[in-house]
């Protein structure tokens, strides 16, 4: 009966999800995680990309996607290997690239194999990492957020990205790279409304953020300027945003 | 799955993989250099030196510098000083190395194969 009540949830894998350092970024550009795709997704899980748990809970468990691409890779240079194909070029031994290929594909397949599960716990304020039940890390609400992130090409043109992001986390794309400012931030801040944590825009200062957890004791703290109230005049629109969107 | 556990810890701070992925590629260049020297300077038998194998060895020491400079840029980002002082070492060691191999190669080339 219990194992009823208390399943785990269902696991889901992210496909434009990546770290920073682990390279191949360009072969997924925006084809599966547009902006259109991300709203299909929360038509039908509204706490996209979590899973809620219990009330206040949302549980998010993902591989990282450098695990089919380190299988890739691991498979193409044992079949090369095992052909005989690229053995020597011209008098120069070349099987070393293989093997090069062998051991790099092993091993982004096999530090990618352990499963990441991510809690948000807003019961106890608390966020929760671990890996293969190894806690990474456990820490307060406010350093776990939803960002805008800006590139730009060398013609100057400006793409936006989404990104789950957080104090030791592996940064989770949610869009990568869309042209559509607007169509994104208002996703972004959906998100961040759900699942009540912080959202930021592409720019460091900006009237766009939504800080909903501040550090504790940040009025007093020097890094933390307070917000300058008389630089500007608060659009009525902006604050009853929040209570338009559905 | 003791074992799943411990390679779950060893992976994680990719930083420290990376540094000991180059060391262990510098101490396989070392071992190279020292075989290629010994039969280029002692034993005068040129075709045991890795001739024949320069392009890899060039390409394996290029990823190791490269591992090297990212284990040493994640040490830095961790700013544990061990760990940096480390990283920094295998990654100087490695650009070292790197000159030596070109020095050697470009004063062996004239024993080379394609020159006879």
């Amino acid at each position: 009966m219990n194992s009823l009540f208390f399943q785990s949830p269902k696991t889901i894998h992210i496909p434009g999800s990546s770290t920073v350092g682990n390279g191949f970024e360009l072969w997924d550009i925006g084809c599966f995680s547009t902006e259109r795709s991300l709203a299909k997704k929360l038509k039908k899980n509204p706490f996209y990309p979590f899973f809620q748990q219990q009330a206040n809970v949302y549980v998010l468990e993902y591989y990282q996607d450098t695990l089919w691409k380190g299988i890739l890779l691991f498979l193409i240079c044992v079949i090369l290997m095992s052909l005989g194909l690229f053995k020597k070029v011209h008098n120069q031994e070349t099987w070393g690239f293989p093997a090069y290929g062998v051991g790099i594909g092993l091993w982004l397949a096999v530090s990618s194999l352990p499963r990441r599960r991510l809690v948000l716990n807003h019961t106890r304020g608390m966020y929760h990492f671990s890996i293969h039940g190894h806690t990474v890390y456990q820490g307060p609400l406010y350093r776990i957020y939803i960002r805008l992130a800006l590139r730009s090409d060398a013609y100057g043109k400006c793409f936006f990205q989404l990104v789950l992001c957080g104090y030791k986390l592996e940064p989770l794309v949610l869009v990568k790279l869309s042209e559509h400012y607007q169509q994104l931030e208002f996703l972004g801040r959906h998100i961040a409304r759900k699942l009540n944590i912080n959202y930021f825009d592409c720019m460091a200062v900006s009237y766009r953020h939504v800080v909903r957890h501040w550090p504790l004791g940040s009025v007093y703290s020097p890094g933390i300027v307070p917000r300058r109230n008389f630089s500007y005049v608060p659009r009525y629109s902006l604050y009853q945003e929040d209570d338009v969107m559905v | 799955m003791r074992w799943r556990d411990r390679i779950t810890v060893l992976f994680f701070p990719p930083g420290v993989v990376l540094t000991l992925a180059a060391m262990m590629l510098l101490i396989l260049h070392i071992s190279i250099f020292a075989n290629d020297v010994y039969h280029f300077c002692i034993t005068r038998q040129f075709n045991l030196m890795s001739f024949r194998s320069t392009v890899i060895v060039l390409f394996s020491q290029v990823m190791s510098i490269w591992w090297a400079s990212l284990g040493s840029l994640f040490a830095e980002l961790i700013e544990d000083k061990i760990l940096r002082c480390f990283a920094l070492t295998i990654l100087m060691l490695n650009a070292a190395m790197f000159i030596n191999r070109l020095a050697l190669e470009f004063l062996t080339i004239t024993y080379r194969e394609e020159k006879h």
